[in-house]
């Protein structure tokens, strides 16, 4: 159980897509993986140094799905300018519908 | 306690693809409480609890999928009530679950619990441009689960098997993981068979596809095919069954505003498991050309009903199809015109088809597939691992002395484990096998004392007919332990090799050096030999690796007896290998107790040219003893082998290369005929051009068709330089044939530079078209 094998496995799958001229896959990190979305603690999406990995992370962990194209582009831009926060995001996130509908939960207290 | 997770089917409610294998196998295990204690649950979206489906609901829902409403009240189970000892079974389509794999088998390991699993394919990973990101994301971390904590897995076919065994060593990924190949049903449990359909589409003579529209499924290159097809055949429609998929746009818009649509081209919405069988019994052929498959269940529905049908030779599409099918190599567009056009236009070779079809084709059925999975459940609590020994019985059949003892010799040499060995010859040999010399004890059996009431005539029979019958009469030998090593008196070891080699992590290794499917020869009794074991295994549904790997294999005794006790009379009656029906049938009936390992034995081929090796060595620990050998330390053995070998693998990668380029520019032949009198040969698959490397073999897997050659003798030649190159002999043994050769091409004498191969059929040895044959390979030569 390494963190070097789920990297060997992810290389292969964007390796095969690169292979076929398509976009790679941001996969999760290997430390989320362990952790359920029914019951995700939140120090682990704040820990995330990059915005740009934060918000593919929150979209996983919290809609169990990618976030798609240009709202990524659309957020990011809004939170290099400081207009959006991470709290901001997983706030929105986690009252959407869609997030009630999945039933996932983040542990605010972990 | 098994638990099986059916949360995708209870979201899904579908009834086709995994849900279709979900649901035959509950219809049968619902009615088989009595073999193992089971529970079917579904998570509702939570990390701690699953409903758990009461049986008689388990009924009712199978009854009443597409509607069926869960009783809210019903019983729930947390994940600490699944407890060491129980069995958690993945089966359902899980990777897209919001319970994550990686966070639930950590816990349920924890708890002792053992993961099993049965993967369809690998679609997502190995092609993942075919699949939705949200699925390569969820897939790919669902197979890494599976890698780090999964006991045993199930697959539906050996190429989604070798998928997930190649990934694994890319991985690094050392685990071992238990596998078994199961085979899928074709039968479709309570459909009504009724077929007074009033479709008036069913009256026409159609070419039907049956597959999700989705660019792997490939329909766009018939819709292509067709266009031309029907300016020549102006009475052929085609008929798509299939619900829109993904990412197909571009397809989905030229069906609907295609000016056929409605007139010759159909896509009838959805049709049901009655409507379906019709189309497949009244089709005048099916299409299905998918790019990758685990199995390809549309395949075998077509072939059950009788129908010809055209496919991939890709992934496991050959496993299911075999040589009932119809194959394109490079999916191109000349390969399907022309194989449509063929049937189109001759209808002595469409009836022989149908009729080779209906007589000789059997399909797995679902009780099968339960079996193969059941009986693996049912047993697991039965074994407790292989036990450590120190000591094992060599158990030797020979007639030639000097090789039997340079092979002892080199065992006493290397090889620390043995307890005795059991040597069994001719009456007439017992003086001279006398004198065989060794540190360990020789125990010498005289043949006929084994072989009892079947000594007479035993020397009229052939090589393998010879080893099965006296192999099975050890099991006649009183002293005989309840595991022993079983070798030939060339299967010589070259390096120190410990008992691990033969029994490790209480398991018995088994290797296994080919696919029995693939191979191709039918030269000698061997071949015979290989061909006959893959004809009764495959017709029980066993795995069907080729374990005649000329290297000594251990052997449970108690297991040896089920096997003679099953097939003894199959190998009275014709050649059987005997390595394969051992360990297929050990393997299928017993996946816990065995590894199954790739060869290791240097010069097996005897020479690179004699096949393709599909399977490559990773180490050489055994010799295939020839006097012929590089004689000598290892490294000079092995140095010698890999220079024989590199041009070999040059070729087998520059072909690799060309697959593409034939795709993308339509490079291939379609279908070569040779007609001659009332007989005709048809030849498949053959690319404009190829590339080889100089002291090399080219070996061209090529289908064949042959009308009313049985009897003749038959092959495929070519012209090089207005001379007679190789013949390669096509084996007809009936009015109609249709099989797979080996076509051999030498290239081991040719300079570096291009050549023009005219490609002919010898018949009686007349050829067909001699000079003038009109089919041309190009053939590039490097150094």
């Amino acid at each position: 159980m390494t963190g070097e094998q789920y990297r060997n496995l992810t290389n292969i799958v964007n390796a095969n897509l690169a292979r076929a001229d398509a976009k790679p896959v941001i996969f999760e990190r290997y430390d989320s993986l362990y952790f359920s979305i029914y019951n995700f603690p939140l120090s682990q999406l704040l820990l995330i140094k990059d915005d740009s990995e934060f918000l593919h992370q929150a979209y996983y962990k919290m809609l169990d799905r990618v976030i798609e194209p240009e709202l990524f582009v659309n957020y990011l831009n809004l939170m290099t300018k400081g207009s959006v926060s991470r709290v901001d995001i997983i706030n929105g996130i986690n009252s959407s519908h869609e997030r009630k509908m999945k039933k996932t939960q983040i542990d605010f207290s972990r | 306690m098994v638990y099986m997770d059916i949360t995708n089917y209870v979201q899904t409610r579908a009834a086709t693809g995994i849900q279709r294998v979900v649901r035959e196998i509950l219809y049968r295990l619902k009615d088989d409480y009595h073999r193992f204690d089971y529970r079917v649950i579904f998570n509702n979206n939570n990390d701690q609890n699953f409903n758990v489906i009461d049986p008689e609901e388990l009924n009712d829902f199978l009854q009443h999928a597409e509607s069926y409403q869960f009783n809210e009240t019903g019983p729930i189970i947390s994940l600490d009530s699944i407890t060491d000892g129980d069995i958690f079974f993945d089966l359902d389509g899980v990777w897209n679950n919001g319970l994550k794999r990686m966070f639930l088998y950590k816990i349920l390991k924890s708890n002792g619990v053992a993961i099993f699993n049965f993967i369809y394919d690998l679609v997502p990973v190995v092609l993942p441009a075919y699949s939705h990101v949200n699925t390569v994301r969820n897939f790919t971390h669902y197979l890494n689960a599976v890698y780090d904590f999964s006991d045993f897995v199930f697959f539906d076919s050996r190429s989604a098997e070798k998928d997930f065994i190649a990934i694994k060593d890319r991985i690094c990924n050392d685990r071992c993981i238990a596998t078994k190949v199961v085979k899928l049903g074709s039968d479709v449990t309570s459909v009504t068979r009724d077929i007074s359909n009033e479709n008036s589409l069913l009256e026409k003579k159609f070419i039907l596809f049956v597959g999700t529209l989705e660019p792997r499924k490939n329909q766009a290159l018939v819709l292509d095919v067709f266009e031309k097809l029907t300016v020549q055949h102006d009475d052929i429609h085609l008929v798509l069954v299939g619900r829109e998929g993904w990412d197909n746009t571009a397809l989905i818009n030229r069906i609907k505003s295609h000016p056929l649509l409605n007139k010759k081209i159909h896509w009838p919405q959805n049709v049901t498991d009655n409507a379906l069988f019709a189309y497949y019994e009244k089709a005048y052929i099916s299409v299905y050309i998918s790019a990758h498959e685990g199995f390809g269940l549309p395949i075998a529905e077509s072939l059950k009903h009788g129908c010809i049908t055209i496919t991939s030779k890709n992934t496991s599409m050959y496993e299911v199809g075999k040589n009932f099918a119809d194959y394109l190599d490079y999916n191109t567009d000349n390969e399907l015109f022309d194989l449509l056009d063929l049937y189109l236009s001759n209808d002595v070779l469409y009836q022989a088809k149908k009729d080779f079809i209906a007589q000789d084709y059997f399909s797995y059925s679902w009780d099968l597939t339960y079996e193969s999975v059941a009986g693996v459940l049912a047993s697991v609590n039965d074994h407790t691992g292989i036990e450590p020994q120190e000591t094992i019985q060599f158990v030797v059949i020979s007639i030639d002395f000097d090789s039997l003892q340079g092979t002892i010799a080199a065992v006493d040499k290397y090889i620390d484990f043995v307890d005795e060995y059991i040597v069994v010859t001719r009456k007439s040999m017992l003086t001279q096998f006398a004198e065989l010399d060794s540190k360990n004890k020789i125990v010498l059996i005289d043949e006929d004392d084994i072989l009892g009431g079947y000594a007479e005539g035993f020397s009229q029979r052939d090589h393998v007919s010879k080893n099965w019958l006296l192999r099975a009469s050890l099991l006649n030998l009183c002293i005989l332990q309840n595991k022993f090593i079983m070798f030939d008196d060339d299967n010589r070891p070259l390096k120190h090799i410990p008992i691990e080699h033969f029994i490790s992590a209480g398991k018995y290794n088994a290797y296994y050096f080919y696919d029995l499917l693939n191979w191709h020869s039918f030269d000698s009794d061997y071949d015979f030999g290989i061909h006959h074991a893959k004809q009764v295994l495959d017709k029980d549904g066993f795995e069907l690796l080729a374990y005649s790997s000329h290297r000594p294999q251990i052997i449970d005794t108690a297991i040896f007896r089920e096997v003679v006790d099953k097939y003894f009379e199959a190998g009275l009656r014709v050649p059987l290998d005997e390595w394969s029906v051992y360990f297929n049938y050990a393997i299928s009936h017993y996946p816990l107790l065995f590894n199954k390992l790739k060869y290791d034995t240097l010069n097996w081929p005897g020479r690179c040219s004699n096949w393709r090796q599909d399977y490559l060595q990773d180490e050489y620990n055994f010799e295939n003893y020839y006097a012929t050998n590089t004689q000598g330390s290892l490294t000079k053995k092995i140095n010698a082998k890999d220079i024989e070998i590199r041009p070999y693998l040059d070729t087998a990668q520059l072909a690799d290369a060309l697959r593409r380029t034939y795709k993308d520019y339509n490079m291939v032949h379609g279908v070569l005929s040779y007609p001659y009198g009332n007989k005709a040969v048809y030849v498949l698959n053959v690319p404009y051009l190829i590339q080889a490397k100089t002291r090399s073999w080219v070996k061209l897997a090529l289908n064949y068709k042959a009308l009313l050659c049985q009897g003749c003798d038959v092959s495929l030649m070519y012209y090089i330089n207005k001379q007679e190159g190789s013949a390669t002999a096509l084996y007809i043994p009936n009015e109609f044939a249709d099989e797979l050769a080996w076509f051999a091409i030498s290239c081991e004498y040719l300079k570096p530079g291009s050549y023009e191969l005219l490609l002919d059929v010898c018949i009686d040895g007349k050829a067909v078209y001699g000079m003038e044959s009109p089919y041309m390979i190009k053939l590039m030569v490097v150094e």
